[in-house]
């Protein structure tokens, strides 16, 4: 009869281990290559390429008289012939102009020193942290079934191999311990 | 057949969910004309709206290029600013929003405080990115705390381009000013946001 159950138990296992890693393979995949991106925010932009193109000013009018059919005569100058949202002054000595088709131009009034910056998404990086994000509605809950799909994984991870020198008890358990040491290091040295 | 029923059980419970989600979003859109202030009007005294939604206007001078979790609206100051932070309809902002007037629903709330620890992280920053040449922070991030803390009154003349410490300074005498340990600043909420086309 145990026998019975521990051979029940093994389908089981196995079941849930192989097909739940076939569903969740995807998922997987976005969120890990999401969160590698993520991890290095300090050093990279993983949502947006942002190009920045410096250029001088050569015909700068004084704040007081900059306006409308300025911007665009500027616009044309540096040659972003395209319409804008809006401009301002973000602060005394710096003009801002929002272009319609995203980015901006930026003009120091001092220096006549300026830079056009670009944006463009980057591709499937934005998407994969967008979905990592949590973009809301039914997504939170697929991300928790997820969650828990990925604990049910790693559990019936450890139970796939019952018997032997990589069972569980003999193999397995020094691997566990090993990993479960380097956070506990982070939570004492970090 | 167990596969089909357990496939249709999942797609039912998400299909429900956003059903639901969405016809809250469609409830918070109705309710969005109601008493509509300025990014200035609401600098003016902040705390008077603490925990309560409220709909606001202002363009936007910046959105955060990391997450895009969080954005900053401007009135006739471009100094001052309120931060709005991702929510409700909104996990997370497009940057084309930037330079657009948007009108913004959300819960305002103590978003942090600036305190001794929190200037001192500051000091450390700045040194930081002076050090490296690289000003890796959210400048408008400390825009919007310095704007606020800064509301109404006339900020001393520093010479923030050749002290990079000026702000600090003039937060920390205004926190020994106040006689508190802290001094609130506050964010909203986003739950809706819609763009405020020109005519």
């Amino acid at each position: 009869m145990a026998g019975k159950g521990t051979s029940l138990f093994k389908k089981w296992n196995r079941i849930i281990h192989r097909d739940f890693g076939y569903f969740f393979f995807g998922i997987t995949i976005i969120y890990c290559i999401s969160g590698i991106a993520v991890n290095h925010k300090k050093d990279w932009n993983p949502n947006y390429n942002i190009e920045q193109k410096k250029f001088v000013v050569e015909h700068l009018l004084p704040r007081e008289y900059i306006d409308d059919a300025y911007i665009k005569t500027l616009l044309k100058e540096i040659g972003k012939d395209e319409d804008y949202k809006k401009f301002y002054f973000p602060t005394d000595d710096e003009l801002r102009i929002f272009l319609k088709n995203g980015g901006s131009v930026t003009v120091n009034l001092t220096t006549k020193n300026g830079y056009i910056e670009t944006i463009s998404k980057r591709a499937l990086f934005f998407e994969f942290n967008f979905l990592h994000y949590n973009p809301g509605k039914w997504w939170t809950w697929f991300s928790d079934i997820f969650a828990v799909a990925l604990i049910l994984i790693a559990i019936s991870g450890l139970f796939i191999i019952t018997q032997g020198k990589n069972s569980l008890l003999r193999r397995g358990i020094w691997f566990i311990i090993g990993g479960l040491i380097i956070p506990i290091l982070a939570l004492i040295l970090l | 057949m167990k596969k089909i029923i357990y496939l249709l059980f999942v797609v039912t419970i998400f299909t429900f969910n956003n059903s639901c989600t969405n016809s809250g979003n469609k409830e918070n859109a109705d309710s969005l004309s109601t008493s509509v202030i300025s990014v200035d009007s609401f600098l003016l005294s902040p705390e008077q709206w603490a925990n309560k939604e409220i709909t606001i206007t202002g363009s936007v001078s910046h959105v955060c290029r990391h997450s895009g979790k969080k954005l900053f609206l401007f009135d006739k100051n471009p100094d001052n600013t309120v931060k709005i932070n991702a929510g409700g309809q909104f996990s997370v902002f497009d940057i084309a929003l930037e330079g657009s007037d948007v009108e913004v629903k959300g819960k305002v709330i103590e978003d942090s405080r600036i305190d001794e620890q929190y200037l001192t992280e500051w000091e450390e920053e700045i040194k930081n990115s002076v050090a490296d040449e690289v000003v890796k922070t959210c400048n408008a991030d400390g825009k919007a705390v310095t704007g606020q803390a800064n509301k109404n009154e006339v900020t001393a003349q520093t010479d923030s381009t050749n002290d990079p410490y000026a702000e600090v300074k003039e937060m920390r005498k205004k926190l020994e000013e106040s006689g508190k340990t802290y001094i609130p600043i506050y964010a909203i909420e986003c739950i809706t946001l819609k763009e405020i086309k020109k005519q």
